[in-house]
């Protein structure tokens, strides 16, 4: 039994990608593990020739996906933008898995990281016992990326400060990496590129030199388009989400999850899903990862502390928990939002006397 | 048997373009059948003067009712256009086989009322893409792209009119109710011509119609059935001639039947067939560098690639517009489509007006109207242009006149815009040009053959349906600018006689402002409106005569619109400040006031009027305030005299220490019982007011005691530095001219 408490992509979905490369019918570029539109098949789902299914990763425009694995293929680097929560690093992942078979090249960005972290950085005993060399050199993963000619992943890439950010300008546009303290360089090999992703919700962050974004091709990851969509990813990874933390709750009716995305929904939209109701909007973002992480924690709290079964009462704290992120304007929205639709609604009674017990 | 080969085409496409081209470079007919109305057969010797520029239209319409029309729009990139050029180049007979104007006109009457659009609609009977289908069994999201991808960007055309035909055999078979009646009838009429031609001594004869219509005409029925079909069809007398068309109207959003999406894609298709889009994508980059947007060299090249990369991806020989636009969203607009939806019009759509020569026959109008505009150099565009006039330049005068009068003929190429700044001397105008308005403009040929006569013939028929004073004071505001001394004179008199013969004082107020616009217009413009001036004198006299009798014995709400009649008119006269206008007026006004039984809002407002004027003393206006505040008058009408006379006038009793000293003094000194008595009707009148200004009456209030007098005259608002303000002096005494 695996006691991993996640699994990198590649290990996850290994036989996917082995019938993938199996059933293989088109060109492959150099360096790539499968074909272009293998890469894209893996993200979106399909049928293979030998009637193998593949499990859509993506669920949403299959158009952005195929733009975003052609922009791979010429040798422009990809920038995926979105809210949070619009499932950018998932999708970098997976490409970077299916593409490279490699999903761990990746540097966080913070406001703290620094150059040697995308550059190169010293193992200072060894630079100091040994003097400079090419063993004293710490490599970082995009180093290791041009070596490998593999899928390097940057995440939130605006949180970096633009003095780190614009060291990539040469790494995406001369392909190499000079070291200058050992006059040498590193030179990118087929199949190098980068993923970078980054929110465009969050202040304060450091927008791309224009100098850099130029060497990005940027994709906008949308929220989900409709209700159906959006709980068909809620439940997908709720799902899966199950069967890795062996939960002992039942899993959830369709009808709680649908409850639990239509208040997140009606919230974001700021008004109810019928167009009836105009409703305050709250700080929060309310993706479609938080009501991900909603489901599961009222999962967890059925399965442990509760019956098993999924109630109004285990949704409700987390889905507070959501909403209310500032808790004096939040918890306003909330309570309106609580007396004027769902109090009204049919069924979801149990829902508004859960939320009277906890606030 | 000779040679038929039948070409079934779309409309509009560069590729069925193009294989007509080939088609008939292979074929070499010596005739041409080509889907068009016979009537237009002898336009077609106008293509070769090389004059001509598409996109123009073939535009048919009923002689008596111009309104009922049809066009036949041809592009560049139009299977029609390329074959009748070829015939004119190449010297070969071509023919127009479809259903000749002067039946399907007789149709289209019959069949749907007076539509101004007219535009002709191929597919009638069901609005839905029979190559929906298709496109379905194939894997396409609709008809549109199935048809783009399989027919319209295809290399080869070896076979390809074969193979339309088989399709769209079997669609018809499928769906038999596609095809409407009238479709039925023009292809009877075009076997019928195809069987007159085959009698004749042509050897290969080429047919290009829609390729709805090739399984018809390739399959002969018996001469009887045809014959029967087209039996007894309604005649009218049909006109046909070239106009100028847009891309605009090309677009399927604007309503045209047989509409593509994406014109200026077709026409970049059809002129680079071979480019592998670095012309799109840079014509892509000049136009955003046009919007101040900084696209590089580099961008071009890599959206080429991107978009190269995912055709590659998606399975497709080449990028289509689709993979073009992500392309350029992911590359130039950093992920967001703001960058396309700004050149979108210039692009796609592509902003683009045929020219027709000159000598093309026309309706005089037409040609009048296209005379005035070569001269004044006010050509049609096909995207909205502003204009500014000047109307004390000569050219900028005469340009004006002739929108006034384009405008007067509800053609609704130019409209008038309000324009900022002051002065009269200044008309902005928008001009924005569709193709419906030609028609418009042969729809107004019947009244004259030049602009100025059909003017005048068409705004006297409009008059004499006119029974109200103010819709002709209207249109004579309208026909002034235009310069039409004779119309405005019969105009004149049209309104003099419905004024005399009126009793209804409440228009002949409405009038007033619009009559003194005129009047004043005479002074701008140097023309003599002495007619109008006098006009206006009579219809005061008779306002004077009667107007007292509908101030009377009215309710409030009556009372209220009368209010609105009598603001708007003492506006118009305080602005004209004619002498003996002026006294005629306030001598009303003063009646009004003076009168018993005018309702108490009106001589509320009166009183005001003459306040203002000068005409009434303070004491005297302090007797009638505290007249109509007595005890004796009912409340409700105090509050109405009040609301009169303070109407609108927060900021009056604000700046105007006239009226506010009036006011206050007359308030203070009102005992105390009176005062709560009449507090609920003051409060009634000062909510009219807006917060504002009640907020700054208060503080108003606050510096003046209960007596009536400034409790402070120095000292809180007067708080200066003496040392500090006589610094300031010399600079004020420099400014003003004082010297030392």
């Amino acid at each position: 039994m695996n006691t991993l408490l996640r699994q990198h992509a590649e290990q996850q979905f290994a036989e996917e990608l082995h019938e993938l490369k199996k059933n293989e019918t088109d060109p492959v570029p150099e360096n790539w593990e499968m074909s272009p539109q293998s890469v894209v098949t893996y993200l979106m789902g399909g049928r293979l020739d030998n009637g193998f299914e593949v499990s859509p990763k993506y669920i949403g425009n299959r158009r952005l996906i195929e733009i975003a694995v052609a922009t791979l293929v010429t040798d422009r680097a990809l920038l995926l933008y979105g809210l949070p929560g619009t499932a950018k690093s998932w999708v970098s992942e997976h490409m970077a898995a299916a593409i490279s078979g490699d999903s761990t090249l990746i540097v966080q960005g913070t406001a703290g990281t620094g150059e040697e972290a995308i550059r190169y950085g010293w193992n200072y005993a060894r630079l100091l016992a040994e003097g400079p060399s090419v063993e004293a050199l710490v490599q970082t993963p995009v180093m290791k990326a041009m070596q490998e000619g593999k899928i390097g992943r940057i995440e939130e890439l605006t949180r970096i400060g633009s003095d780190v950010q614009d060291t990539l300008i040469t790494i995406l546009s001369e392909k190499t990496l000079p070291i200058p303290e050992l006059n040498k360089e590193v030179q990118a090999i087929r199949g190098f590129n980068i993923i970078a992703t980054a929110n465009n919700r969050d202040k304060g962050v450091n927008d791309l030199s224009s100098a850099l974004k130029r060497r990005f091709s940027t994709v906008i990851l949308p929220l989900p388009e409709t209700l159906e969509e959006e709980v068909d990813i809620v439940r997908r990874r709720v799902e899966s989400f199950e069967k890795m933390m062996q939960l002992p709750a039942e899993r959830p009716a369709l009808d709680e999850i649908r409850r639990v995305v239509t208040i997140f929904r009606e919230l974001r939209q700021g008004a109810t899903n019928d167009g009836k109701t105009k409703l305050k909007s709250p700080s929060g973002t309310l993706s479609t990862a938080e009501a991900i992480s909603v489901v599961n924690n009222g999962l967890a709290m059925a399965g442990y502390f509760g019956d098993g079964q999924i109630h109004a009462e285990d949704l409700v704290s987390g889905i507070l928990g959501a909403v209310v992120k500032d808790p004096v304007q939040d918890k306003v929205v909330w309570k309106e939002y609580m007396e004027t639709v769902v109090r009204n609604r049919e069924g979801w009674k149990d829902i508004y006397r859960a939320s009277r017990d906890v606030i | 048997m000779k040679d038929i080969h039948l070409l079934g085409i779309r409309h509009h496409g560069p590729g069925s373009a193009r294989n007509v081209v080939e088609a008939l470079e292979r074929i070499r007919p010596d005739l041409i059948l080509l889907e068009g109305p016979a009537e237009a057969e002898d336009l077609i010797s106008f293509m070769g003067e090389g004059q001509m520029e598409p996109p123009v239209a073939l535009l048919g319409y009923q002689h008596d009712a111009p309104q009922n029309a049809v066009f036949y729009p041809f592009a560049v990139f139009s299977p029609e256009w390329q074959a009748i050029r070829y015939a004119v180049r190449e010297k070969v007979a071509l023919r127009f086989f479809d259903l000749p104007l002067a039946y399907s006109l007789a149709f289209e009457a019959g069949n749907r009322d007076v539509d101004m659009t007219g535009v002709k609609d191929d597919e009638a009977a069901d609005p839905s893409d029979p190559f929906d289908l298709l496109a379905e069994a194939a894997g396409y999201p609709d008809g549109e792209s199935w048809w783009n991808m399989n027919i319209e960007q295809r290399k080869e055309s070896e076979g390809i009119f074969e193979a339309v035909k088989e399709a769209v055999s079997m669609l018809r078979d499928v769906l038999p109710g596609h095809t409407s009646h009238k479709d039925l009838v023009r292809e009877a009429w075009m076997r019928r011509m195809i069987r007159s031609a085959q009698k004749e001594s042509f050897e290969r004869i080429a047919v290009i119609c829609g390729a709805w219509h090739v399984p018809a005409l390739g399959y002969m029925p018996k001469v009887k059935e045809d014959n029967e079909l087209l039996k007894g069809l309604p005649k009218v007398r049909a006109e046909c001639t070239w106009i100028p068309w847009t891309y605009d109207r090309l677009t399927s959003r604007s309503g045209y039947g047989a509409g593509i999406d994406s014109p200026g894609w077709y026409h970049y298709l059809w002129h680079y067939p071979d480019d592998d889009g670095s012309i799109w994508v840079s014509h892509i980059a000049s136009l955003l560098r046009q919007k101040n947007m900084d696209i590089s060299v580099a961008h071009v090249i890599e959206t080429l690639r991107l978009a190269h990369a995912t055709a590659a991806l998606r399975g497709m020989p080449a990028p289509t517009l689709e993979e073009y636009n992500e392309a350029v969203t992911t590359v130039m607009g950093f992920g967001d489509d703001i960058l396309l939806r700004l050149i979108r019009e210039s692009l796609i759509v592509g902003n683009r007006l045929g020219k027709v020569p000159a000598t093309v026959p026309k309706v005089p109008l037409l040609i009048d109207v296209e005379r005035f505009q070569k001269r004044l150099r006010v050509p049609f565009t096909a995207e909205i242009k502003e204009m500014t006039l000047d109307l004390r330049k000569d050219t900028d005068r005469e340009r004006s006149l002739f929108l006034h009068r384009l405008a007067l003929l509800d053609i609704d190429w130019a409209t008038e815009r309000p324009v900022g700044g002051k002065g009269t001397f200044k008309e902005k105008w928008s001009l924005y040009h569709r193709p419906e308005q030609i028609v418009c403009i042969i729809e107004r040929a019947i009244w004259g053959n030049t602009v100025k006569e059909a003017v005048e013939k068409y705004i006297s028929c409009r008059m004499s349906g006119f029974t109200r004073i103010p819709e002709l004071t209207e249109l004579l505001n309208r026909v002034i600018p235009a310069d039409l001394p004779e119309l405005v004179e019969a105009m004149t008199i049209r309104l003099d006689r419905i004024s005399a013969a009126s009793t209804d004082i409440i228009e002949m107020l409405e009038a007033v402002p619009d009559l003194v616009n005129i009047v004043r217009y005479g002074d701008v413009r140097n023309l003599d409106f002495t007619k109008v001036g006098e006009m206006l004198r009579a219809i005061v006299a008779r306002i004077l005569a009667g107007g007292l009798l509908v101030c009377i014995n009215i309710d409030g709400e009556a009372a209220g619109e009368m209010l609105e009649n009598l603001s708007a008119t003492d506006y118009a006269v305080s602005i004209l400040n004619n002498e003996e206008l002026n006294s005629m007026w306030y001598d009303f006004v003063q009646v009004l006031r003076n009168s018993a039984g005018v309702h108490p809002l009106l001589s509320g407002y009166s009183a005001r009027i003459l306040y203002n004027k000068g005409k009434i003393s303070r004491d005297d206006m302090r007797d009638t305030l505290s007249f109509y505040s007595s005890a004796g008058y009912a409340p409700s009408d105090t509050a109405h005299w009040f609301e009169g006379f303070l109407k609108a006038s927060g900021s009056v009793l604000l700046l105007d220490d006239n009226l506010w000293q009036l006011v206050n003094s007359w308030l203070c000194g009102l005992s105390d019982e009176s005062f709560i008595e009449l507090l609920p009707v003051i409060r009634r009148t000062f909510c009219n007011f807006s917060t504002f200004e009640r907020r700054k009456l208060g503080e108003k209030a606050r510096r003046f005691e209960l007596n009536g007098h400034l409790t402070c005259d120095e000292g809180c608002d007067c708080d200066y530095n003496e040392e500090d303000a006589s610094r300031v002096i010399p600079l004020v005494g420099m400014l003003l001219g004082i010297d030392k």
